[in-house]
């Protein structure tokens, strides 16, 4: 008995031992035990597939990037999403081409994505664009250096990168760092501006070796810090840099692990899909390094030389559509200001052959004709079809994107252009430049999706009393439209309330005032 | 029968009452398209005074008023085109004809009755309810003719004074404002001194008495009867909802229920007694003359 017992703590010290003089990479494995369960093929299979294009993107591009699994199911699922769905994003639309990269697709999508979205909404259309370059997917629009070139011009003052604003943030800065480190060796300009980021990064590092984004220490900076380590070949358990009071990025990692493995955005907060999976993606990183693999970006499975050109047709009409409205609108300005130019001039023939030359009536004559036709420029006439295109408005310097939901379940089915699910548009994303208001959006989402709108102030101050034929006072008088931004009532105006990247703006019909929503 | 606008000034307030007040709250185009007709031609049967231009002028208001609202309004699900952003839709438009065109009816519909109801009728009507109403009423139905009078006045004396021109359109526009100025400013002194004088000769000390020469005859009972059975069958239609009408969001209308149409006729009957009673008048006048 007293042997068992002894031979039982004998194994137990030998298990501690071994445990501590596991090797790093093991350790980094033992970090998403509990993120990934056991069977990982049946779960690619099921709930991965089953969520294509909802937040799944970035567990099979960490997978596909770990080992060999079978993504064929998955991949039909994305393009099927992909089909069904107008990604509006250029950002989102670049994610889902680096994620069809690594599973292998050679779809026309990822090519028609390269070709379109390069650029088109700020930072993180550079850096996901970058990614897809570095996996020499050709664009006909921007080469590697034009968009390094672009990216290093992009780079704050401070060393670090921004989504918007002109100082740096870590998880841009992190990701940025991860799109140009396939250059960190080779360029030398590349080399300066990324080492100037790493003693950003590096400044910024909390005691518990954690970072914090907007004044909130998470682990999805933190992870974000150490995939850029990772790529750049720097092994973040050993550089002095990152490691503060002893405490290195993982360190500071394992401070939001929960019981059951996932991790939480915030020290004592619940499970958090964002901060597991960027967790994820940062062990399958530094798990490559270790096996001296390529960088988590440098895919794998891609296969570039096999992918199928882009379909020519849809990314082509949106230019000629918008180009010919144009047209149109400034032709009929043209005939009209003709035509009163005309009436001006026969009128003063008039009143010559009348004998009425004083020289007053010309003049009063020439006002008038000046008048209609300042009346004719500043108005804009379009026609329904022109109005309601139904497509998204291009905006050159986005800097993120907002979802916008317009709903009226208090009085749904009411009446019979009353949505019987209450659901005018469903979340819905948009890009968004910067001063953007949620006014802006709205009438943005009203032009794209054919939505009635009644606003009873102006564009400056706006007052939103009716949406898709449901007025305020239709149902009491104390029913209206009420709006919220991130699920919270706001004190100013639409026109007035400034949007700042992933802002969920919500519109709801209130029959009390909008009292069933709090107001902050 | 008697002519219309002999009978009784009771009768006579009562059947404007109903056709305006059935009018602006019905919204309904037929009721509109009835009421306009019989006020129109009414008005054209019995003044002849109504010059072109006046007509002219009613034409600009309801064109006026047709176009505006859709200006401001955007609701409908027909859109015909958008102007700066903001949608112009067919119901818009449509609902600005119909508001309008009730508007320029009541003006017709006004215009008949204080042609009609002379400063002793509405002393008749309005005197035993409340006196001062009647007074208010009286004064400021005068008020319209008053002030033509005097901006002629006023033109024609600028004129004698050499300060009114004429030659050219800038000057004619400086000379009408002038003109309107100066009524304005008589307008408000007019209100003082009338004030003045009232008070100066009692008014309002003690109550008044007065003598009227209306009789309520057998005639104006049955026309009374006609007008309040017309317009209680209109409104008991409208209360049903058979004259319902929406604009908004898509034009609706119910299909035509039996109720809906005896409250139509009712209210055609309505609409054309005046120029019933104004032609039957005119024929007695025309065939009892001695063709000697």
């Amino acid at each position: 008995m007293k042997h068992t017992l002894f031979f039982a703590w004998i194994c137990f010290l030998a298990i501690v031992l071994l445990l501590g003089a596991i090797p790093c990479g093991a350790g980094a494995e033992a970090l998403f035990d509990g993120i990934v369960p056991s069977d990982v093929q049946g779960w690619i299979d099921r709930q991965l597939t089953e969520n294509p294009g909802d937040g799944a993107e970035w567990y099979v591009l960490a997978l596909s990037q770990y080992k060999e699994y079978d993504f064929s199911s998955y991949e039909s699922a994305l393009l099927a999403y992909l089909k069904d769905n107008t990604v509006s994003s250029a950002s989102s639309n670049l994610k889902y081409a680096l994620c069809l990269a690594a599973v292998g697709s050679t779809d026309g999508y990822i090519l028609k994505t390269v070709n379109d979205s390069i650029g088109k909404q700020g930072l993180m259309s550079w850096v996901f664009g970058l990614h897809l370059l570095n996996n020499r997917y050709k664009s006909d629009t921007y080469t590697v250096s034009d968009v390094t070139a672009k990216l290093l011009s992009l780079q704050c003052a401070d060393g670090g990168w921004a989504i918007t604003g002109q100082y740096g943030d870590v998880d841009a800065t992190a990701m940025t760092v991860q799109a140009l480190a396939p250059y960190y060796k080779t360029d030398d300009e590349i080399k300066a501006a990324v080492e100037k980021a790493l003693a950003f990064l590096s400044a910024k590092q909390l005691d518990g070796g954690d970072y914090a984004s907007y004044g909130v220490p998470n682990p999805e900076s933190t992870s974000q810090v150490l995939v850029a380590l990772s790529s750049l070949g720097i092994d973040a358990k050993t550089d002095e840099r990152f490691i503060k009071n002893g405490n290195d990025l993982f360190d500071g990692i394992e401070t939001y692990k929960l019981p059951s493995g996932e991790f939480c955005h915030q020290e004592g907060g619940e499970a958090n899909g964002h901060a597991t999976v960027q967790t994820l993606c940062a062990m399958v990183s530094y798990l490559r390094l270790k096996d001296g693999k390529s960088p988590l970006y440098i895919l794998d499975h891609a296969d570039p030389e096999k992918a199928r050109p882009a379909p020519t047709v849809p990314s082509n009409t949106p230019e000629t559509d918008r180009e010919e409205p144009t047209e149109s609108t400034g032709a009929y300005k043209w005939w009209v200001s003709l035509i009163l130019v005309g009436i001006g001039g026969f009128l003063c023939v008039l009143l010559f052959v009348l004998k009425k030359r004083h020289i007053k009536n010309y003049i009063a004559v020439l006002l008038v004709t000046a008048a209609a036709l300042t009346l004719v420029c500043v108005t804009d006439f379009q026609s329904a079809d022109e109005y309601y295109n139904g497509e998204d408005e291009v905006k050159e310097n986005a800097i993120g994107t907002v979802t916008l939901t317009i709903r009226c379940d208090a009085v749904a089915g009411r009446a019979e252009h009353i949505p019987a699910n209450g659901i005018i548009l469903d979340v819905t994303e948009f890009a968004i430049a910067e001063g953007d208001s949620v006014y802006t959006i709205l009438t943005e989402a009203a032009r794209k999706h054919k939505i009635q709108l009644e606003n009873d102030g102006n564009a400056k101050y706006a007052y939103i009393s009716g949406i898709n034929y449901l007025y305020e006072l239709d149902y009491g008088d104390l029913s209206g439209w009420v709006y919220l931004v991130n699920g919270e009532r706001v004190s100013v105006g639409a026109s007035e309330y400034k949007l700042k990247d992933g802002d969920v703006i919500e519109w709801h019909y209130s029959t009390n005032l909008g009292e069933d929503y709090e107001i902050v | 029968m008697r002519s219309f606008e002999t009978c009784n000034p009771i009768v006579i307030t009562v059947y404007f009452l109903s056709v305006i007040g059935i009018l602006m709250f019905s919204l309904n185009p037929v009721l509109l398209l009835l009421a306009f007709l019989g006020a129109f031609s009414y008005t054209l049967i019995r003044s002849k005074s109504v010059s072109l231009k006046s007509h002219l002028f009613y034409l600009g208001l309801f064109v006026l008023l047709a176009l505006i609202n859709p200006l401001f309004s955007h609701n409908g699900k027909t859109v015909l085109f958008v102007i700066n952003d903001s949608p112009i839709t067919l119901e818009a438009v449509i609902y600005g004809v119909v508001s309008g065109g009730i508007l320029v009816t009541v003006l017709y519909l006004f215009r008949s009755f204080s042609e009609i109801m002379t400063r002793d009728k509405l002393l008749y009507v309005f005197g035993s309810l409340s006196p001062k109403l009647a007074l208010i009423l009286s004064m400021g139905l005068r008020y319209v003719p008053l002030f033509r009078e005097r901006a002629k006045t006023i033109a024609e004396s600028q004129k004698a004074l050499g300060l009114y021109k004429e030659d050219n359109i800038l000057d004619k526009i400086k000379s009408d404002l002038r003109v309107f100025s100066v009524l304005i400013t008589w307008a408000l002194e007019n209100g003082i001194t009338t004030a003045d004088s009232m008070a100066a000769r009692g008014y309002g000390k003690r109550r008044r008495t007065y003598f009227t020469l209306f009789r309520f005859r057998k005639s104006d009972a049955l026309l009374l009867f006609a007008t309040l059975t017309c317009s209680a069958l209109t409104v008991i239609g409208m209360a049903f909802g058979a004259l319902d009408f929406i604009f908004y969001p898509t034009l609706e209308w119910g299909s035509l229920t039996p109720l809906g149409m005896a409250a139509y006729t009712a209210y055609g009957v309505l609409a054309v007694l005046p120029i019933v009673l104004e032609t039957e008048e005119r024929l007695q006048w025309k065939y009892l003359q001695s063709k000697i």
